[in-house]
C-alpha cells in the first residue's frame, strides 16, 4: 500500500515535475524566440537608410553636461602636432554630422541662416550684436591687460556694467586689424557660425581708467596689480591718431563661462554631446571655402571659444569662431604676409626646392603685386587660386573637405551678394574709399573664383523641388556662368529603404530643362539619378541622387504648415558622387 | 498539442519583437543614443605634459623663475659651452631704471658676471646671446629701441677666463707658437647714449677698467709667458688700470636687425685708453664697421658683406697690452681659424655671403672670409689677407638666428665645425 501511495506520490511529484519543467521550458523557450526575432528585426530596421524624421533640422546636442574643466591649447603643440603628424593622416570620410539632404542640422556649433533664408541687409549688418555698443557715457574701467603675445589688449567694464575684451590696431598701420574683424565677424555670422558681439568704436584714450583692482600680465607672464604705466605701455604698441583717438573693437564677453578652445580634430573627452569628431563636422570643413574667401589664414584652434552656458535648465557646450584680426590683409600685427595664404608655415616641397636650387627656385606667390593701400594690408584675387590657398599651418577639418562639404559651402557662398558684400566692407569704417572699394571689388573676385573651381568638381545641382508631378532643380554652376549643359540625363528608381536595394523604374532618359516628371508608382520611396551633360564639365556628369518619400508615410513628422494633400512625395535625402 | 504551444510562443514573441524594444525608430533616437553611451565613459580632457609645459612657456613663465632666466653662450669665444642664469627686473623697485645681473660658468672654468643698472638697452627678458668676448669695445650688436629715445645704465663686469690662446703678434704669426694664458678683469663703465629717430644711435661709455695676466689652466699648451717676451707680449709683466672713454654712433636700417635681408648697417667708434700707473700704454683705437645686405629678386636670396677695420693708434713711447687687442680667427671672421689666431695693433676683415632660405627659419649660406692683422696703421691694405671659404646652415626666429652651423676651410687648420649661437654678422 504504502509502496503504491509512494509510487503515486512519486507519480504525482514526477508530474509536477514534468509539469514545472515543461512551464520553464516554455518560457524559456518564449524569451529565446523574443530575443532572435528582435535581433533580426532590429538589424533590418537599424540597416534602413531613412528613419521617419529625416531629414533631421535641429540636432540635439544640448544634454545637460556637469561643468567641463578650463583647457588651453599651446600654440606650439598645436602647430607642431598639425604640421608634424596629424597632417600624416589622408583619410577623408564622408561628413559625419550633416542629415540625409546633406546639410548641417542647427546645433551648438552652427545656426543656418544665410544658407536657408534671405538676410536684410540690416540683419547682417548687425549680425550678432544685440546693444548698440559699449556705453560712452562714463569713464570705462580696465579691469586687466596685457602685453604679452603678439597684440597688446585689456578687458574694460562699461557704464552699463557690461565686460569687453578690447583690441587695439597695432602701432604703424591704423584701422589694419580693427576692421578685418568686424568685417569678417559679419559674414561669418551670416553663414551661420556662432561669433561674438565686435563693435567697432573710435575712443579716446581718456576714456580708459584703472580700475581699483586692474591685474596685469606683464611680459614674464607673471600676474600682478595693473599700474597707469602699463597702460601707457598698451598704448604705447598701439595706433592712435594726433587727437588721442583710435579705433578699437570692444568685443562683448560671450555669455557663460569659458572654458577654453575647441580643437579642429577628435571630440571633447569630456561632454557627452561632442559625438562627431570635430575633423568630420562639415561646418568645419565647409569653413574653408569662408576662410579662403576671407583669407582667415589664422583659423586655428586658438581662434575658437567654448563656453558652458545654461538653457531651459541644461548645462552645455557652445562652440565660437573668434579673433578675425588677421582676416583679408590683415596679420593682426602687420599686412598679412606674402606668404599668408600661399604656404603653410612648414612646407616642405618647397622648402626642398628652395633648398636644393641654392635659391634660384623661388616661390611664385612672392612677386605678387599687392597694391599699397594704409588701412588694407595685403589682399588681392589676381593670383589667388582657391584651390592652392592655405592657412598657417595644416587644420584637420580643412584637409578633409571633400567636393561635397565644399558644395553645402558654396551654396551659402552663392547666397552672399554684392550688396552683402558692400555693407560688410562698408562695416569696417575704413576711412579711405580707395581702399574700400579695392577691398569690396577683390572680395568679388575671390568668390567668382572660388565658385568658378568647386563647382566643377561635382555635378552643381540644387534647389530641388516637387511641383505636382514634376521634380525641378537648378544647375549652379550653370547659373554661375561655367557652363550651359546640353541635356540632363536620369533614371528613376524604387528604393527599398530597408534593405537598401534599388530597382530601376524604366529606361535613362533626357531632359533637356530642369525639370522632370515624377513617374506614377505605387512605392514608398523613389530615387532619381541624375547628371548633367556638356563637354565643358566633365564633372558634372557625376552622379547626384535624389531620394523621395510618399509623404503618407511621413504625415506623423509634417513639417507645421504643411498640407499633406499638397505633394505625394516629399525630397528627405540627396547624395552627391564626389 | 506540444506543435500548437510552439506555434504559440512563436507568433507571440513575433508581434511582442515587432513592436518593443527595437529602441531607436528616428534618427533624432540614434543620436540620443550614442550621446547616452558616451555619457557612460566620460574622460575629464587633460593636456599631456609636452603641451603643458610648451604652455608654460608660450606665457612667458616657462624658462623664467621669479625673474631669473637662463643665459647661454655669453663669453669669449675661447670658453665653450657657457650656460648662467640671469636676473632681470625691469621698472625695479617702482623706479623707471631696470636692473638686471647675470653669472656664467663654462665648460672651460670661464666666468663671467654682469650687472647694470639703468634704462638698459636689451630688448628684454629672453636669453642673451653673444656677448661681446675679450678684445674690448670693438664690435656692434643692433639694439632696439625700447621705452625712450634715452638710454643711461651703469655697467659692472667682472670676468676670469682662464684658457686664452696667444699665438704672437703680427700676420706671420705661427700656428705652432701657440700659446695659453689667463684673463682676469674688472670694468666699471657707465653708458649713455640716444636714439635719433628710428636708424640711428650715439652712444657714450667712460669707465675704469683693471686687467690682470694668470697662467692659463690649458695643459695642452705652454703658458705665454714661456714663448714670448714683454717685447712681443706687450703687457705681459705688468698689466696696468685704466680709464677708458668711448664714443659710437651707427646707423642701422637693416630691413630686420636680427634677420636682414636688406639694408645696412654702419657702425663707427673711437675709444681712447689711458693707463693710470705708467703711462706706457695709452692709445686710441678707431673702429669701422660697415655691413650690407642685398635681395638678389627676392628676399629668398641675399648678399651679405661686412667690412671691418679695427686700428690702434698707441701715444708716442706707449704700446698696446696684447691682451686688448682685437684679433682675427674663430666663429666671428676668418672661420677656417682657430680662435684668436691673429692679433696685432690693427686689423681689416672681410666677409661675403650668399644666403638663401629653404625656409624663413633655415638659411644656408656659402661665404668666404678675408682678412690680416698689421702692425702699423701705415700697413693697411687688402693684399697678402687669409681666407677662409666655406658653407653654412642657420636656423632662425622671424627676428633672430638662433643657431648657426658653420663649416669653413682654411690652408692651415683645414676643415673646421663651428656651432655658434646668434647670426655671423
Amino acid at each position: 500500500m504504502r509502496k503504491r501511495s509512494t509510487r503515486t506520490e512519486y507519480t504525482v511529484i514526477t508530474e509536477s515535475k514534468s509539469n514545472s519543467v515543461y512551464s520553464v521550458n516554455s518560457v524559456f523557450k518564449f524569451l529565446l524566440c523574443v530575443l532572435i526575432l528582435q535581433f533580426f528585426l532590429c538589424e533590418i530596421s537599424n540597416a534602413q537608410k531613412f528613419y521617419p524624421d529625416d531629414p533631421i533640422l535641429v540636432d540635439h546636442d544640448r544634454k545637460n553636461i556637469p561643468q567641463p574643466p578650463d583647457i588651453e591649447v599651446s600654440q606650439i603643440y598645436d602647430f607642431s602636432y598639425n604640421t608634424f603628424y596629424k597632417t600624416r593622416d589622408k583619410n577623408r570620410p564622408p561628413a559625419a554630422n550633416i542629415n540625409t539632404l546633406g546639410e548641417v542640422p542647427d546645433s551648438t556649433w552652427f545656426t543656418n541662416r544665410l544658407g536657408v533664408r534671405s538676410m536684410t541687409i540690416e540683419e547682417f549688418v548687425r549680425a550678432s550684436n544685440q546693444v548698440e555698443g559699449p556705453d560712452m557715457s562714463a569713464p570705462w574701467q580696465v579691469l586687466r591687460g596685457k602685453t604679452q603675445g603678439i597684440t597688446p589688449g585689456c578687458i574694460i567694464k562699461d557704464g552699463r556694467g557690461d565686460i569687453y575684451f578690447v583690441k587695439f590696431d597695432p602701432k604703424d598701420f591704423p584701422q589694419l586689424s580693427t576692421s578685418a574683424e568686424v568685417i569678417s565677424t559679419k559674414f561669418f555670422y551670416a553663414f551661420g557660425y556662432n561669433v561674438p558681439e565686435n563693435y567697432l568704436v573710435t575712443v579716446n584714450v581718456k576714456q580708459f581708467q584703472l580700475a581699483p583692482d586692474a591685474s596685469f600680465r606683464d611680459v614674464d607672464g607673471k600676474k600682478r596689480k595693473m599700474k597707469y604705466r602699463d597702460l601707457k605701455s598698451i598704448f604705447s604698441r598701439v595706433s592712435i591718431a594726433e587727437d588721442g583717438t583710435m579705433q578699437i573693437v570692444a568685443s562683448r564677453a560671450l555669455p557663460g563661462k569659458p572654458i577654453g578652445p575647441f580643437l579642429y580634430t577628435g571630440t571633447r573627452s569630456d561632454d557627452t554631446n561632442d559625438i562627431f569628431p570635430h575633423e568630420d563636422r562639415r561646418e568645419l570643413r565647409g569653413m574653408r571655402i569662408f576662410a579662403e574667401w576671407l583669407n582667415h589664414d589664422d583659423s586655428r584652434s586658438i581662434n575658437s571659444y567654448d563656453t558652458y552656458v545654461t538653457e531651459n535648465g541644461n548645462s552645455f557646450i557652445r562652440h565660437y569662431l573668434i579673433d578675425f584680426g588677421s582676416t583679408l590683409g590683415s596679420g593682426s600685427v602687420a599686412p598679412q604676409t606674402h606668404r599668408a595664404g600661399n604656404e603653410y608655415l612648414i612646407e616642405w616641397p618647397p622648402i626642398f626646392k628652395a633648398s636644393a636650387t641654392f635659391g634660384i627656385w623661388d616661390r611664385p606667390w612672392r612677386n605678387v603685386k599687392y597694391p599699397y593701400y594704409e588701412y588694407l594690408g595685403r589682399i588681392e584675387a589676381d593670383y589667388f587660386q582657391p584651390e592652392l590657398w592655405k592657412p598657417e599651418y595644416p587644420n584637420p577639418a580643412f584637409d578633409r573637405m571633400r567636393s561635397a562639404d565644399a558644395f553645402w559651402a558654396i551654396r551659402i557662398l552663392l547666397r552672399v551678394t554684392d550688396e552683402m558684400v558692400r555693407a560688410g566692407v562698408e562695416a569696417g569704417q575704413i576711412r579711405s574709399k580707395d581702399a574700400q572699394e579695392y577691398l569690396i571689388q577683390t572680395l568679388m573676385k575671390r568668390k567668382q573664383k572660388i565658385v568658378q573651381y568647386y563647382l566643377s568638381l561635382l555635378n552643381p545641382l540644387d534647389e530641388f523641388h516637387i511641383n505636382g508631378r514634376e521634380l525641378t532643380f537648378r544647375n549652379l554652376g550653370e547659373s554661375a556662368g561655367l557652363g550651359n549643359p546640353e541635356s540632363y540625363e536620369y533614371q528613376w528608381f524604387v528604393f527599398n529603404n530597408d534593405t537598401g536595394e534599388t530597382k530601376a523604374l524604366g529606361a535613362t532618359e533626357k531632359a533637356m530643362t530642369t525639370t522632370i516628371p515624377v513617374p506614377d508608382a505605387t512605392a514608398d520611396f523613389l530615387m532619381v539619378r541624375i547628371q548633367s551633360l556638356t563637354d565643358r564639365q566633365p564633372n558634372w556628369r557625376k552622379n547626384v541622387d535624389i531620394y523621395l518619400r510618399t509623404n503618407q508615410l511621413s504625415s506623423a513628422y509634417m513639417p507645421p504648415g504643411r498640407d499633406s494633400h499638397a505633394a505625394a512625395w516629399d525630397i528627405i535625402g540627396i547624395e552627391r558622387a564626389e | 498539442m506540444k506543435r500548437l504551444s510552439t506555434i504559440t510562443v512563436f507568433l507571440l514573441s513575433f508581434f511582442i519583437s515587432a513592436h518593443a524594444t527595437c529602441e531607436e525608430k528616428t534618427r533624432a533616437e540614434i543620436l540620443d543614443k550614442q550621446r547616452d553611451e558616451k555619457s557612460h565613459h566620460l574622460v575629464p580632457e587633460k593636456m599631456n605634459i609636452a603641451q603643458r609645459l610648451l604652455l608654460q612657456f608660450e606665457n612667458g613663465a616657462g624658462l623664467n623663475y621669479k625673474s631669473f632666466y637662463p643665459t647661454y653662450g655669453a663669453g669669449s669665444p675661447g670658453a665653450g659651452f657657457m650656460p648662467g642664469v640671469r636676473f632681470w627686473k625691469p621698472h625695479a623697485f617702482g623706479s623707471p631704471f631696470d636692473f638686471q645681473t647675470s653669472a656664467s660658468y663654462s665648460t672651460k672654468s670661464y666666468e663671467l658676471y654682469q650687472l647694470q643698472f639703468g634704462t638698459i638697452l636689451q630688448k628684454g627678458p629672453e636669453p642673451f646671446v653673444g656677448f661681446g668676448g675679450t678684445g674690448g669695445l670693438s664690435t656692434f650688436r643692433g639694439t632696439r629701441k625700447r621705452r625712450s629715445n634715452a638710454f643711461i645704465y651703469a655697467d659692472l663686469r667682472y670676468l676670469n677666463f682662464p684658457q686664452e690662446d696667444f699665438y704672437g703678434l703680427g700676420p706671420d704669426s705661427q700656428k705652432a707658437d701657440r700659446t695659453d694664458y689667463g684673463l682676469e678683469s674688472s670694468s666699471f663703465d657707465g653708458v649713455f647714449g640716444y636714439h635719433f629717430q628710428k636708424y640711428m644711435v650715439v652712444g657714450l661709455r667712460a669707465g675704469f677698467v683693471q686687467d690682470n695676466i694668470f697662467h692659463g689652466t690649458d695643459s695642452r699648451f705652454p703658458n705665454i709667458e714661456t714663448k714670448f717676451s714683454p717685447i712681443e707680449a706687450p703687457g705681459l709683466i705688468d698689466q696696468p688700470n685704466f680709464i677708458r672713454v668711448a664714443a659710437s654712433t651707427f646707423l642701422d636700417y637693416r630691413d630686420n636687425p636680427g634677420h636682414p635681408h636688406s639694408g645696412g648697417m654702419y657702425g663707427f667708434g673711437y675709444a681712447r685708453f689711458d693707463d693710470l700707473d705708467e703711462d706706457r700704454f695709452r692709445f686710441n683705437r678707431y673702429t669701422i664697421d660697415l655691413r650690407q645686405y642685398v635681395s638678389l629678386g627676392s628676399v629668398q636670396r641675399t648678399i651679405a658683406a661686412r667690412f671691418l677695420t679695427i686700428l690702434n693708434k698707441a701715444d708716442q713711447g706707449s704700446r698696446i697690452p696684447f691682451y686688448l687687442l682685437d684679433y682675427l680667427g674663430g666663429t666671428e671672421s676668418l672661420r677656417g681659424f682657430p680662435e684668436f689666431r691673429f692679433r696685432d695693433n690693427n686689423l681689416v676683415y672681410m666677409s661675403a655671403e650668399y644666403r638663401w632660405e629653404g625656409t624663413h627659419a633655415m638659411e644656408f649660406a656659402f661665404f668666404f672670409d678675408a682678412g690680416k692683422v698689421f702692425h702699423e696703421i701705415g700697413d693697411f691694405s687688402l693684399d697678402h689677407l687669409e681666407t677662409s671659404p666655406g658653407f653654412g646652415i642657420r636656423f632662425k626666429t622671424p627676428s633672430s638666428t638662433m643657431i648657426r652651423i658653420d663649416v669653413a676651410h682654411s690652408n692651415e687648420s683645414g676643415l673646421r665645425y663651428l656651432i655658434k649661437f646668434g647670426a655671423s654678422f
